[in-house]
């Protein structure tokens, strides 16, 4: 009698425990449906903010700090021109950090990038630290409803045995401003 | 009436059924993240199988054709995966159902042989909650691919409890029992070939006149080995290479710290170990050893032995030099965790504070640090896991809301890539045509030593005229949610096609190899070498006026005989002739398109130069070095 109580208990266990997992599964299962993004385009990028991931077209990894993404050494973003840029123009404006154990590796980096295709002046970044990579943008690249931002860095730091990702910069917001 | 010695043996019978209860509740709580994991990478192969079983014949080749790096393991992976995936199809709970539960005979045949092996209960039941413990188990408790380990592993602990058993009561059934277990091991694991050396150990140790009974042991094995070297293909994925070399010497270093608490996650091992996991394992290190080595200078071999299963059980994976495992650990560990349980059965036993004391802190701290990480891994493959379902699932609704779209996936990182998608678990629910977005490839390391990336790579013209067509549904992971973007990324497609100067390929970009026709040579750092013709596929300029700028790169040795003529045409158009003359330099050469071939497609690009080159030893004929093709606009 006790061997059999003890054999229900256990059978009970079991079952408790799988029940409670089947339940979960049917929660699961009601948030299977991907959830609806706004189709409206930005013109500010926050590197923490989901709305802004389909915007990242190319070169990005995962949001790290739910604030910031290693970028590879090519990356590009496409962007909305802000209002009124397609008259007055618009400013292109990158936060970034060049990491001091990036740099400690690499030295010196420059920072390209170009626009619908035109390049804008590069720079060159001799310390690690925050930055700001500010271009002017002419109006007469900014009329259509969306532009592609081509962004390049000479160097980047190459794949290790624990790390296999190429990194190039330390990337916060890409925005076009208004003017 | 019960008499006072049969009632102390009833109450110690229950005791130790309770105790082994308690271990396996243990066990329970511990793997319980595990428990609840979900399919991952290999996984879906194995869950694929069954889709390949039509007859008696295909039944035949699924049990028993080579697969994996040239296995051929029956019953941990063919009759588990078939038999599961037939009944209960994609839900992953029954599969870790029969996981656990093998594992629970694990612990309690552990116990048991511990309690022969030592006459110890302390030790009997410190065994299994050592193992329990250990960190390295974490894949094999919730990674079905690796139910091979759990199985084995039981087996084998089944195998040697018969041992045990047949050298205390000399009975012939007991012998029968070992033979069993053992030669159903051959169908588990490639580790079962280690068994004859433990049990021939144990008769070493501890009943030499049972030693000539454990030699036939030794004939299945040879056997097996012999015929899994002769009749299987060797691997060509370069992480399964055999290095049978000094490089098993850092290879066994890293494992021991491994299972002694040195390292602290799978992508760490190669790193400087964690500092206190180092002093744990230096403290758990030297205590072992010397408890072992005071053992066998009073003439007690046993430790020797335990410390000889962890040399053993390792050994077959110590030529994988490129291949270290976690879950490689989970049968090695068995040891390392009779030598602690018996270590504390002795200290328990001698009553003597200090011992008592040491014993109690180094077992308590490696169950509270290993079982720390265990927990940690567990949890990280119980999110990968879910993530991975959540998109899937996602995938799946999409797909049936707008039944003939294509699905293109924005955002898949690396990890998640190779955490499935190399396996296609798609089709094992029937969802056909999913694509990464485009461009967005280049973000997961391509791996073509595992099949490649490929079969998700999506011409970004193809994608755009779907998108436009409203044919193709976009959906976006961000930090595992799933987004539905698809009018989002249409314009994004669109501004990235319109932006000619998007239009790069680089010739060592995995992404690109299906633009390069096959008389180029295989990428190397980041150019691929031309021999004398060769062409390439570009998206076609949709607005006149642009430049092809290629990007490439000329040895010395190439211009000895004078300057290096390049010519170029699209589509049958000539562009130009370029001239190299610059030794050593990387060369930037521009050519104008004409505006006739601007447009919508592809842009076929035919390469040749005039002369080629031969190094010595080299059976190549090199001709030129391209780094990159490029549309741009004239600056």
């Amino acid at each position: 009698m006790r061997r059999l109580t003890r054999r229900a208990l256990a059978g009970s266990l079991l079952l408790a425990a799988f029940t409670v997992s089947a339940c979960k599964r049917r929660h699961r299962r009601a948030e299977a449906q991907p959830e609806q993004a706004p189709g409206t385009m930005l013109s500010e990028l926050q590197m923490g903010d989901a709305r802004a991931a389909v915007q990242l077209a190319k070169g990005f990894y995962d949001p790290e700090g739910n604030a910031w993404r290693w970028t590879q050494k090519h990356f590009s973003v496409v962007l909305a021109p802000p209002p009124g840029a397609a008259q007055r123009g618009a400013t292109l404006a990158f936060h970034f950090t060049l990491p001091e154990a990036e740099f400690s590796k690499l030295g010196p980096i420059t920072l390209s990038a170009s626009i619908a295709g035109q390049d804008l002046p590069p720079q060159t970044y001799s310390a690690a630290g925050d930055y700001v990579f500010k271009r002017n943008v002419p109006a007469t690249l900014l009329s259509a409803q969306a532009v592609n931002v081509d962004f390049q860095t000479d160097k980047s730091l190459p794949p290790t045995g624990t790390d296999q990702r190429e990194l190039g910069l330390v990337a916060t917001s890409i925005a076009l401003q208004a003017e | 009436m019960q008499s006072r010695q049969e009632e102390r043996g009833t109450s110690a019978g229950a005791e130790w059924r309770w105790g082994l209860a308690a271990v396996i509740v243990f066990a329970l709580w511990l793997d319980w993240p595990g428990i609840k994991t979900w399919f991952s990478a290999d996984d879906f192969a194995w869950l694929g199988l069954r889709l390949h079983v039509h007859d008696f014949d295909t039944l035949v080749w699924a049990l028993f054709h080579p697969f994996a790096q040239g296995t051929v393991r029956v019953l941990s992976e063919r009759v588990y995966f078939l038999t599961l995936s037939s009944i209960f199809g994609f839900n992953a709970i029954p599969f870790h159902v029969v996981t656990f539960l093998t594992q629970a005979a694990a612990l309690a045949l552990l116990a048991v042989c511990m309690r022969r092996m030592t006459g110890s209960t302390a030790a009997a039941f410190a065994a299994p909650v050592f193992w329990t413990c250990s960190a390295m188990t974490a894949q094999a408790v919730s990674w079905s691919s690796a139910y091979n380990e759990v199985l084995c592993g039981a087996l084998l602990l089944a195998a040697f409890y018969f041992l045990l058993r047949h050298i205390e009561s000399n009975r012939g059934s007991d012998l029968v029992g070992l033979w069993i277990c053992y030669l159903l091991g051959f169908g588990t694991l490639e580790h079962v070939v280690v068994f004859p050396f433990l049990a021939a150990g144990w008769a070493l140790c501890r009943a030499r006149g049972y030693l000539l009974r454990t030699l036939p042991l030794f004939v299945p094995a040879a056997v097996f080995a012999g015929l899994h070297f002769a009749l299987v293909p060797a691997t060509t994925d370069p992480l399964y290479q055999l290095h049978v070399d000094a490089s098993m010497f850092p290879t066994f270093r890293i494992y021991w710290l491994m299972a002694t608490g040195a390292f602290r996650a799978p992508d760490d091992w190669f790193a400087p170990p964690h500092p206190a996991g180092l002093v744990l394992s230096l403290s758990l290190s030297i205590s072992l050893a010397a408890f072992a080595a005071f053992r066998a200078w009073k003439k007690d071999f046993r430790g020797l032995f335990f410390l000889g299963w962890f040399v053993f059980m390792v050994g077959p994976v110590l030529p994988l030099r490129d291949h270290v495992q976690d879950y490689y650990l989970t049968l090695p560990v068995i040891g390392l965790a009779m030598l602690g349980g018996w270590g504390i059965g002795v200290a328990i036993e001698n009553r003597r504070l200090p011992y008592v004391a040491l014993a109690a802190i180094l077992a308590g701290a490696f169950c509270l640090y290993s079982a720390r990480d265990l927990r940690i891994e567990l949890n990280w493959y119980y999110t990968r896991g879910r993530r991975l379902e959540s998109l899937i699932e996602g995938i799946a609704a999409e797909r049936k809301s707008h039944p003939g779209a294509i699905i293109l996936l924005n955002g898949v990182s690396d990890r998640l890539f190779w955490s499935g998608f190399g396996d296609h678990p798609f089709r094992l629910l029937g969802l056909g045509q999913i694509y990464l977005a485009p461009g967005t490839e280049s973000a997961i390391n391509p791996h073509p030593e595992w099949g490649g990336i490929s079969d998700y790579v999506i011409p970004p013209a193809q994608a755009r005229a779907a998108l436009s067509a409203g044919n193709a549904r976009v959906l976006t992971i961000v930090s595992g949610r799933l987004l539905e973007t698809t009018a989002a990324y249409r314009r994004v497609l669109e501004a990235e096609m319109d932006n000619l100067s998007h239009s790069i390929v680089d010739a060592a970009d995995p992404a690109s190899a299906s633009r390069f026709s096959p008389e180029w040579y295989p990428p190397e750092q980041d150019f691929r070498w031309m021999p004398r013709t060769a062409s390439v596929t570009l998206e076609a300029p949709r607005k006149p006026g642009m430049d092809l700028v290629i990007t490439g790169f000329c040895p010395a040795v190439l211009l000895a005989q004078g300057p290096l003529h390049l010519t170029v045409s699209a589509n049958g158009t000539r562009l130009g002739i370029a001239t190299v003359n610059a030794p050593g330099q990387t060369v930037v050469l521009k050519f104008p398109i004409p505006p006739q071939l601007a447009g919508e497609g592809p842009m076929k690009l035919d390469l040749s130069v005039d002369r080629v080159y031969r190094a010595p030893g080299d059976k190549r004929d090199l001709g030129f070095i391209v780094r990159r093709f490029e549309l741009r606009a004239p600056s």
